[in-house]
């Protein structure tokens, strides 16, 4: 683990952190639904309501066009069409492949670092763009997973150049199989100089990635002991970076442990020459054979699509999807394409009930609003949320789930989901607001008020409003004239739908998905 | 002697609250017993308790150095600290880190203690699970999703969340929520990152309440509490932090700041009993000597800025602060200038009313743990049974509810220096109600006594903070009475029962099958 910045905290790795939340004592702990699949019935229609939550949880929160495009298709056919492989996207610009020369007087390097950080800022902001541009497809929402889950912090690393090819290593593998990327992320540049891997050698391994590998992406703690630890460590040894030369890690037997290595109670040959890198490969493969990593990855994947507290509603479903994942060689795109069609995923209990991370509170407002303020502004409301992407609090990246909400988090959401509608922040830059009346009009009848409003609230929040508050939304919406008199093209109708729009994304539920 | 021995037996020796000064190692113990202020009460003193977490694994034996022993300097040929560079004290072995003379300055003037050794039995050295293990107060063998203070605080407030207090029970600077300030019933404290920021954004127009009983109602509830907070809290902290003053210098650092802010709060009045700060980068796995002196530097400084600023205010008297971090590192380098992670270390408490000294024995480098590492001397959890008894003035049966087991208290702090609540009807207490869990619709007696007559109230609350019923009403004579209560009709669940005598209160806790 690294150093980390101030004023950020850790608390847990994926297995430790979620714990279970308070008041839930009257909750309904289980559902019967499992990974069977979901077939629509009276009782759980395939409405709109749920073409929503998928394309909510796939993704970074439909817009109107999006959903209505949507609900013509059945479950399995949308879940499909979300799960096609998309294409790489451009990247940011052409340093993301320009080596520099190695600066060498005092001015140099500031000027260096200087212009890292620009392209570190820069990479960001084109990330965040690429979230409200993913459209129906899941490929960003997964590229994101593989960052939470095997974190790195760009303040380590440094080199921008790295970051990118390790996003752009987490985006070829959204849906690719886990132990091919567990074995990248081995001699993954960005990785090893946050892990301290690159100056781990032979004599003097250093433990730090060793036991990130298997406590936080793999395995999780508990299930290999400190001399294991160890044995990995040595194991690895010999990978090197020179960010002059190369954005590629080289491996050089000179600094490689050729002895033999005792792991999880396995004999790794020591190998001499280059053929030391594939000690690396042997030691996923046999943390790949231990069962607790398929649950730790299915856990992982339940809690970012499904519900963050499973063990309120799970019962059977993070079990199987971890025996699907064994049953296909750990490849993640048949787990998650059981899991989005499933009769649980899909279960009433399920809907609405998750907090939306800044990311998806921040892209989801520019989808949503038709608003973009532009990735780097993104960014930075995301940093202030308290998701600075490519900066994790710790190497356990972010505790998520309710920690997303405090007295200092909520405001804020408040106020930049307002500077959307506005245009205006208490006390801080504005951006250009939604145009609203030609928002309001890409609804499907914006010269009926009540179809107006409901089709606003079934694309703003995840489940249906009680009577008296969509009254009180209505009159906010009218502005005090009967409903027979709206117009959309009145003079103050931006004034109402404005008003009517503050109070939306104030509500505690605009903050669930 | 053997060592082990002699520990014990002083540990013993500092158990007995008696009514003569007792001394254990040269610091006097508690002079008198907390009889004096009514055994069974809660007594609601304006103790105030500071909690500076410091994440990454803090190298004790670097921090506070053992420089007479040559043990230390064979296992840390190039991180050892130079005997000459170390920082003496009045102490024949132990100094501290060249960078610390603001702790330096605090030990000469009797405002910090060192209690060498803290630690727990099966030391665990993964980051986020020893941080939980701390914030929690479990054992090794034992995973909690409750905080130790949240357990007090929740302890202590049956009311909550129906009734939010005045101020905020505990405030944490920055950051999501920790871990240590959650409770079965929610957070039991707020973030801040700065009060005017909080004061502009926190207005917040309340929303309806939805049932709760499914993820989607618990959730909501839980956001509309925090936005509930937001807005409460706001006017109060703005209030405090405007009439609130620093008198004295504080560093840059995000630490010294955040210990300023903190200072500010206590000196404009707020009444929160807890607040958590937090200064990350203490995993020194490389190249650890610049880097661990900077940290120390600003710990330290920091440390003796916050204690002086009080001093000169005059509120010295009533608050504590205590480093926590999850573990020291290993004794012996590793091959990169640094140290991985490693078992039991050096905490401080510092402050006007500590116990100022060394408490422990010095590190022992032959009687190890199996790899080498330094066995604990005291369980962490001594630090925080001193506070809850001690500081916070719990009776020593409750202390040892919150956490889990009977934990010797160190002798840290003196006797309660806080100013108490008027009228004084005598000692009271509250035992815990038998049969417990009471299975529904059976009968379960409440214990009280009383040392003198006295207008009694026994309130059954449930975990929202909602009144279920008035148990008992009436004056009652000295001596031992019993409540009796049938909870016919109580839904399963948790419930607190509170005695009240005179504008004093004691809570404990039920459950119903």
């Amino acid at each position: 683990m690294p150093d980390t910045v101030m004023m950020s905290r850790g608390k847990g790795k994926e297995g430790m952190r979620r714990r279970l939340p308070p008041m839930l004592y009257g909750m309904e702990r289980r559902t019967q639904s499992g990974l069977e699949p979901y077939i629509p019935s009276p009782q759980q229609p395939w409405n709109r309501r749920r073409v929503s939550h998928l394309l909510r949880r796939a993704g970074f929160l439909p817009t109107w066009t999006e959903l209505k495009s949507a609900e013509s298709m059945q479950p399995g056919a949308l879940v499909d069409l979300l799960l096609q492989p998309v294409g790489d996207p451009a990247p940011p610009a052409s340093w993301v492949g320009a080596l520099q020369p190695e600066p060498t007087t005092a001015e140099e390097r500031n000027a260096y670092r200087a212009q890292n950080a620009a392209w570190l800022d820069a990479l960001r902001a084109w990330w965040t763009e690429r979230m409200v541009d993913s459209g129906m497809n899941i490929a960003e929402k997964m590229t994101l997973f593989w960052h939470r889950h095997i974190t790195t912090e760009a303040g380590i690393v440094l080199i921008p150049q790295y970051m990118f090819q390790q996003n752009a290593l987490f985006r070829s593998y959204a849906l690719g199989n886990f132990r091919d990327l567990i074995k990248d992320v081995n001699r993954d540049p960005a990785m090893l100089r946050y892990l301290d891997g690159a100056i781990s050698v032979a004599g003097n391994p250093n433990e730090n990635y060793a036991r990130e590998l298997m406590e936080l992406y793999t395995m999780g703690e508990g299930n290999y002991t400190e001399q294991d630890i160890k044995e990995a460590a040595r194991c690895l040894t010999g990978w090197q970076l020179d960010e002059f030369t190369s954005f590629d890690a080289t491996f050089s037997p000179l600094y490689h442990d050729t002895g033999n290595k005792t792991f999880m109670g396995r004999t790794i040959l020591g190998r001499s020459s280059l053929d030391g890198r594939f000690e690396g490969d042997e030691v996923v493969d046999i943390i790949f054979e231990d069962a607790s990593v398929a649950k730790f990855i299915s856990r992982a994947l339940y809690t970012f699509f499904v519900y963050d507290n499973q063990e309120a509603v799970d019962g059977v479903v993070v079990e199987d999807m971890a025996q699907l994942l064994r049953d296909n060689d750990y490849d993640i795109r048949p787990v998650v394409d059981a899991l989005l069609k499933s009769a649980h995923f899909f279960d009433a209990v399920n809907i609405g009930a998750m907090i939306k991370s800044p990311a998806v509170f921040s892209a989801g407002l520019a989808r949503q609003l038709a608003a973009n303020p532009g990735g780097a502004r993104l960014v930075a409301d995301m940093k202030t949320l308290e998701e600075h992407l490519l900066y994790p609090p710790t190497v356990a990246g972010w505790d998520g789930y309710r920690t997303w909400i405090s007295t200092t988090t909520y405001p804020w959401r408040k106020s930049f989901a307002e500077r959307f509608v506005t245009g205006q922040l208490p006390g801080g830059t504005g951006q250009t607001p939604v145009d609203i009346i030609a928002w309001g009009k890409s609804f499907d009848n914006a010269s009926d008020a009540n179809q107006l409003l409901d089709d606003m609230l079934m694309l703003l929040l995840p489940v249906e409003v009680s009577a008296s508050r969509r009254d009180s939304y209505l009159q906010t919406m009218l502005g005090g004239a009967p409903v027979y008199e709206w117009n959309i093209d009145a003079p103050n109708a931006d004034t109402n739908l404005r008003n009517l729009l503050t109070r939306l994304v104030a509500a505690p539920d605009f903050q669930l998905h | 002697m053997k060592r082990r021995d002699f520990l014990s037996r002083a540990i013993a020796a500092s158990a007995g609250v008696a009514s003569v000064p007792l001394v254990f190692r040269g610091i006097p113990v508690h002079a008198g017993s907390y009889g004096a202020v009514g055994s069974g009460q809660l007594s609601e003193n304006d103790n105030v308790l500071v909690v500076v977490q410091l994440f990454g694994g803090n190298d004790g034996l670097n921090t506070f150095v053992p420089y007479t022993d040559q043990k230390y300097y064979q296992n840390r040929p190039t991180v050892g600290i130079p005997p000459g560079q170390v920082l003496k004290i009045a102490n024949p072995t132990m100094g501290f880190h060249p960078e610390m003379s603001g702790m330096q300055n605090l030990f000469a003037s009797g405002k910090l203690v060192a209690v060498q050794g803290v630690g727990y039995e099966n030391s665990n050295r993964s980051h986020f699970r020893s941080e939980n293990i701390w914030l929690t107060g479990s054992g090794a063998g034992s995973v909690l999703d409750t905080g130790w203070l949240g357990r007090y605080i929740e302890f202590t407030n049956p009311a909550y969340p129906l009734q939010l207090p005045p101020d905020p029970f505990a405030v944490q600077i920055g950051g999501t929520l920790s871990l240590m300030l959650q409770a079965e019933k929610g957070n039991m404290g707020i973030t801040l990152a700065d009060p005017d920021t909080f004061f502009r954004l926190g207005r917040n127009q309340l929303d309806e309440t939805v049932p709760g009983g499914t993820p989607y109602g618990e959730e909501y509830l839980f956001i509309r509490a925090i936005k509930e907070q937001s807005d409460k809290y706001s006017q109060r902290i703005n209030d405090a932090f405007q009439g609130g003053t620093n008198i004295g210098s504080y560093s840059s650092t995000s630490l010294s700041q955040q210990l300023r802010l903190v200072a500010r709060l206590i000196s404009g009045g707020l009444q929160s009993k807890v607040y958590m700060v937090y200064l990350g980068g203490f995993d020194t796995h490389s190249n650890q000597a610049s880097a661990h002196a900077h940290l120390l530097k600003t710990l330290s400084d920091a440390a003796e800025e916050f204690t002086e600023d009080l001093k000169n205010q005059g509120i010295g008297k009533r608050v504590v602060g205590l480093t926590m971090s999850e573990f020291g590192r290993r004794t012996r380098e590793n091959g990169s200038s640094g140290t991985d992670h490693g078992t039991a270390s050096v905490q401080f408490l510092f402050g006007e009313s500590v116990n100022s000294g060394v408490l422990g024995q010095d590190p022992d480098f032959e009687v190890t743990d199996s790899s080498g590492d330094l066995l604990h001397d005291f369980d962490y959890r001594q630090i925080y049974s001193e506070l809850l008894e001690h500081w916070f003035e719990l009776p020593p049966d409750d202390v040892t509810q919150l956490l889990g087991g009977r934990f010797t208290p160190l002798p840290l702090v003196r006797t309660a220096t806080g100013t108490r609540p008027p009228s004084t009807p005598g000692d009271f207490s509250l035992g815990q109600n038998y049969p417990n869990p009471v299975a529904p619709s059976a009968a379960t007696a409440i214990p009280f006594s009383l040392a003198s007559r006295a207008e009694v109230e026994i309130v059954l609350y449930d975990v929202q903070g909602s009144v279920i019923a008035s148990v008992a009403s009436g004056s009652f004579d000295a001596g031992r009475h019993q409540a009796r209560f049938s909870a016919f009709g109580l839904p399963p669940g948790v419930y607190f029962y509170q005695l009240r005598v005179g504008g004093r209160k004691v809570s404990r806790k039920m459950v119903v099958r």
